[in-house]
């Protein structure tokens, strides 16, 4: 994926290089827009299209300060934080999805061993347990390869906090896989 | 837990979530069950803001009527009070002193024969 994307605002004059830009990094955006919706997939689709609407619409600019993706990011992360704002409902839904997602995961700890697919469930169920800065970290850095600075610029947040956040996510995470027993280096 | 762990899990949870992604296309242009300018419950602050005004109408036209009636009628008492009559009044209205007229007592002959002190000879020079 084409990350040196530092083009201003300005060179995508077209709607189509914008468009281009935002369709090349759309699979990692919905991973990260699920990351910051508690992994609940209709809501990061709709955050998803929020952000492009926005973007092409000329409503959120692209001024070439940092990469594209690291800017896409933020305004993925602040529109995510708008919506749950502005919506006490989604609170709960996602409160009850989460709760349907661990009970889920806890049926499926009750095997013997779990499927890869089940692992993978029983991982996002440990992650969002995290502070939502830690998840946020920590998926920027692991599932996005950002450089923990960048994952500061995305988050809005400063380089020491980042690194804070970031320390604490490994070693909590880290606890709570071992407590499953389903999860060894 | 080592990084090289986390990594693999993130890796693996990315795979996952690539298989289930929509295509750009399909999000962007994707029917939502309600549009995102105005959400589930997006039609809430307009209740609240016709909650308000009908409040504010309801103060004006009920509340704010009711305290002029009240204040006529406190008129109107006060008004009454001011021509209200005691049956007494008669006594008094026949009784009344005459003033500057002098009544005389028995003491007044003691005021007469005391020494009048300095004072209040000076206050009645003055």
């Amino acid at each position: 994926m084409n990350d040196e994307l530092h083009e201003t605002q300005s060179s995508f004059v077209d709607d189509a290089r914008l468009r281009d830009a935002l369709e090349q990094h759309h699979a990692m955006s919905y991973g990260w827009a699920l990351s910051c919706c508690s992994s609940n997939p209709t809501d990061a689709e709709d955050i998803l299209q929020t952000v492009y609407q926005k973007i092409l619409e000329g409503r959120a600019r692209y001024d070439g300060r940092a990469a594209f993706k690291t800017w896409l990011f933020a305004v993925i992360r602040n529109t995510a934080a708008s919506e749950r704002r502005r919506n006490w409902i989604r609170f709960l839904r996602l409160g009850s999805y989460q709760k349907e997602h661990e009970k889920d995961c806890q049926q499926a700890d009750d095997g013997e061993g779990l499927q890869d697919a089940e692992r993978i469930e029983l991982f996002r169920a440990m992650l969002v347990k995290l502070p939502r800065r830690q998840q946020e970290v920590l998926h920027l850095v692991f599932y996005q390869d950002l450089t923990v600075e960048a994952a500061a610029k995305a988050m809005g947040v400063s380089l020491g906090s980042a690194r804070t956040h970031y320390d604490r996510a490994k070693k909590q995470l880290g606890q709570l896989l071992t407590l499953t027993g389903q999860f060894h280096d | 837990m080592t990084d090289h762990t986390l990594k693999k899990l993130f890796d693996e949870a990315s795979r996952q979530d690539a298989r289930n992604t929509l295509s750009f296309q399909r999000v962007l242009h994707k029917q939502a069950a309600v549009p995102k300018d105005s959400p589930a419950f997006g039609w809430m602050p307009f209740a609240v803001a016709a909650a308000l005004l009908a409040a504010a109408a309801l103060l004006a036209f009920s509340v704010l009527p009711k305290n002029e009636t009240h204040t006529t009628a406190e008129v109107e008492q006060w008004e009454a009070i001011s021509d209200w009559t005691a049956s007494s009044d008669a006594i008094l209205a026949e009784n009344t002193p005459c003033i500057g007229v002098s009544l005389s007592t028995s003491s007044d002959l003691l005021l007469e024969s005391a020494p009048t002190s300095s004072s209040s000879s000076k206050n009645q020079n003055l």
